[in-house]
């Protein structure tokens, strides 16, 4: 989280320093402020469009879909026996969110006027982490040698559903030209609690019954941090 | 600087601490993998009537099935530490629902009662637990007294003709508790089946059990009054519970060897206990009942009907009288055979307070009944195991006489109590729910085997 934030506040002097240079031939910034946009983003939430509109120059509404696939490999270490872990996630969502820019009008500093406090509710149609953890070596025990391809696997699915609530702070109107800008967010869902299904077979059958102990210990991992840069089109 | 290229450069910053970020995304997904792959364990608990450690007692196994069990740390190497003896399966070659694992363990230490106990390892026993207790000869337990006598003998045999009074006590008067008659000129076999030769003395230590004390009966040979095979008088094996009225083990050694038998019979007498119940009869044993006698050779591991006998007077006391070539554990009594092999009883155990993959140790009990099936009496078949929520607890071999089956947790509390009047038949009573003194609830749900459905 600690990276996030210094990310966050890098990308906020950075636009900040843009915006401060902006040449004064355009038009007055009111009149980029209203209207519609259509728009890509990208970032924790993977790639993704969105479409807003709107109708002040203080608010806007915006429809945004998202689809973020991961994937990863590790080794982490069961019992003193390494495992292989192959981990994906994929998560894809559809959010409609209310933004407010409160500093528009009053503040002096460009930067302050850009910054919007964004807010809705987001569904998502997939959230879920599979995780297949599967032995690196054959097992030794004494005099027993288990050949790994014996041994099975373990699968670990997690799965989030549902509506979930976003909070976030974006920067808007860093204007690249006439009518594209640039947008970053920084924000978070608040997702339902994990359901965990586990499967195992061959000689690691049993670890099936562990799926309620993984969900209880993820029952708090429901906090899913959004940072996206976009590129919007006025129109 | 252009504005153009602080944007670019805000763009590819963002997205190469985002890649970076996400090398680790799933750091804080917990997961639960349970490496250890040895689904059956058997242990045994070995302790011994005075309390002395049993670590440096020898263990062999035998029998077919050995060649798949391992110590815990998957060597043929089997030792007793702390007590305990572990033995796990073969993951590659675990029992089957058609072929449980049998084998045999043999604990001996000088100066103990060697114990021979038969392990059977079925498809659903993941955690099986077995207890052993060893008599020691210097210090038995309550409701055991042992003695030893010396013979002298005449170039290896008996000289004259002989008796020997067992007990009480130093007592060798007409009302011992056993007596061991010795033809003149009988010899003594050693374990190869040779005779002695020119011993002069011969060692005969006895062992005479208190039939009706439970806490005696818990170093019955074989570890249970209800055992999986015995050999009848057709020579074939059964299953069925034995009921002593009488019980001794003879053991002799000569010139530091130990002696299986004599090269002619030898008259054994056992005093009985006088509030046995001949189920032949259904009332308390008399002069004249017809009772079995049984015999235990640790070698072997299992009993064998040896012959029947009839109950006389010997001084005041109810006795029975037998020959014999060998020596072992002689009980004298009855035996009631089991229910047919397919009925076994399983007691599926739903402890609700148990959270998922966590354990508890169970001891199921099945006791034989008196006062009219009311109350327990006689501890007639025992199994352990470790179970999670779920999972069954069977007793493999059903006793076919009336019995009150209780569950026990780890610190001895009682969990679970039901009568069953009919073990062979029908299902059993779904039990009621046992509320312990920690108001959590642990409740059996008794079932037929599986040949019902």
């Amino acid at each position: 989280m600690s990276k996030l934030l210094l990310l966050f506040m890098l990308i906020i002097a950075c636009a900040d320093l843009a915006t401060a240079q902006r040449s004064n031939s355009f038009k007055n910034i009111e009149d980029f402020h209203v209207g519609y946009s259509l728009g890509v983003q990208v970032g924790s939430q993977g790639f993704g469009l969105n479409a807003a509109y709107a109708p002040t120059e203080v608010l806007a509404f915006r429809m945004a879909f998202s689809f973020a696939p991961v994937g990863l490999n590790s080794t982490r270490n069961f019992g003193d026996h390494d495992y292989d872990v192959d981990m994906k996630a994929q998560f894809c969502n559809a959010a409609a969110l209310v933004e407010v820019n409160p500093f528009r009008r009053s503040s002096n500093r460009s930067f302050m006027k850009q910054l919007a406090i964004v807010s809705g509710l987001g569904y998502f149609f997939d959230a879920e982490a599979k995780a297949i953890a599967a032995p690196q070596n054959d097992y030794h025990y004494g005099e027993i040698l288990i050949p790994k391809e014996d041994l099975g696997s373990v699968s670990t699915r997690v799965k989030w559903k549902g509506f979930a609530p976003y909070l976030g702070a974006g920067i808007r109107n860093i204007f690249l030209n006439g009518f594209l800008e640039l947008n970053v967010d920084l924000g978070t869902y608040y997702l339902s609690a994990p359901g965990v299904s586990m499967t195992a077979d061959k000689m690691l059958s049993e670890n099936a019954v562990y799926a309620p102990r993984v969900q209880e210990n993820m029952k708090g991992y429901r906090w899913l941090p959004v940072i996206q840069v976009g590129i919007s089109h006025r129109f | 600087m252009q504005r153009g290229s602080i944007i670019m450069a805000i763009i590819w910053l963002t997205f190469a601490l985002l890649m970076t970020g996400c090398t680790d995304a799933f750091k804080d997904v917990q997961l639960i993998v349970n490496a250890d792959i040895f689904k059956y364990t058997t242990s045994i608990h070995v302790s011994s009537s005075s309390g002395t450690s049993m670590d440096d007692a020898s263990v062999t196994l035998q029998g077919q099935g050995i060649d798949r069990i391992y110590n815990s740390k998957g060597f043929r190497d089997f030792k007793i530490s702390d007590g305990l003896l572990t033995l796990t399966v073969d993951p590659q070659h675990p029992p089957l629902e058609n072929d449980p694992i049998a084998f045999n363990v043999l604990i001996q230490k000088a100066g103990f009662s060697t114990v021979n106990r038969h392990v059977v390892i079925h498809q659903q026993d993941s955690s099986a637990l077995h207890y052993v207790s060893m008599i020691d000869y210097a210090f038995p337990p309550e409701g055991i007294e042992s003695t030893t006598h010396h013979l002298t003998l005449g170039k290896g045999k008996v000289v004259n003709d002989t008796t020997i009074y067992v007990g009480p006590g130093t007592c060798t008067c007409t009302t011992a508790r056993a007596t061991i008659g010795l033809k003149a000129g009988t010899r003594f076999e050693n374990v190869g089946g040779h005779a002695t030769g020119e011993a002069t003395t011969i060692q005969i230590q006895t062992l005479t059990v208190d039939a009706a004390n439970p806490v005696a009966l818990k170093y019955f040979p074989g570890g249970s009054l209800t055992q999986n095979r015995m050999e009848m008088v057709d020579g074939g094996f059964s299953a069925g519970t034995l009921l002593p009225a009488g019980l001794i083990e003879l053991s002799m050694t000569a010139d530091e060897q130990e002696m299986k038998g004599f090269t002619a019979p030898v008259q054994v007498s056992i005093q009985l206990n006088p509030d046995f119940v001949n189920p032949g009869t259904g009332q308390q044993v008399q002069i004249g009942d017809q009772l079995s006698v049984f015999s235990y050779q640790t070698d072997k591991g299992y009993f064998q009907y040896q012959s029947t006998g009839t109950v006389f007077n010997q001084g005041g006391h109810l006795a029975l009288s037998f020959s014999t070539t060998h020596l072992g554990w002689m009980m004298v009594g009855d035996f009631v055979a089991a229910c047919n092999a397919a009925t076994n009883r399983g007691f599926s155990v739903k402890v609700d307070w148990l959270k998922s993959g966590i354990t508890v140790p169970v001891t199921l009990k099945a006791y034989a009944t008196n006062n009219q099936g009311t109350a327990t009496d006689l501890v007639i078949a025992t199994t352990s195991s470790i179970v999670r929520n779920g999972d069954r607890l069977t007793l493999w071999i059903t006793p076919g006489m009336p019995m009150i089956i209780k569950a026990f947790d780890a610190n001895g509390h009682e969990m679970y109590k039901a009568k069953i009047s009919d073990p062979c038949k029908g299902l059993v009573d779904h039990s009621s729910m046992a509320q312990t003194k920690r108001t959590r609830k642990f409740y059996a749900k008794g079932v037929h085997n599986r040949s019902f459905g």
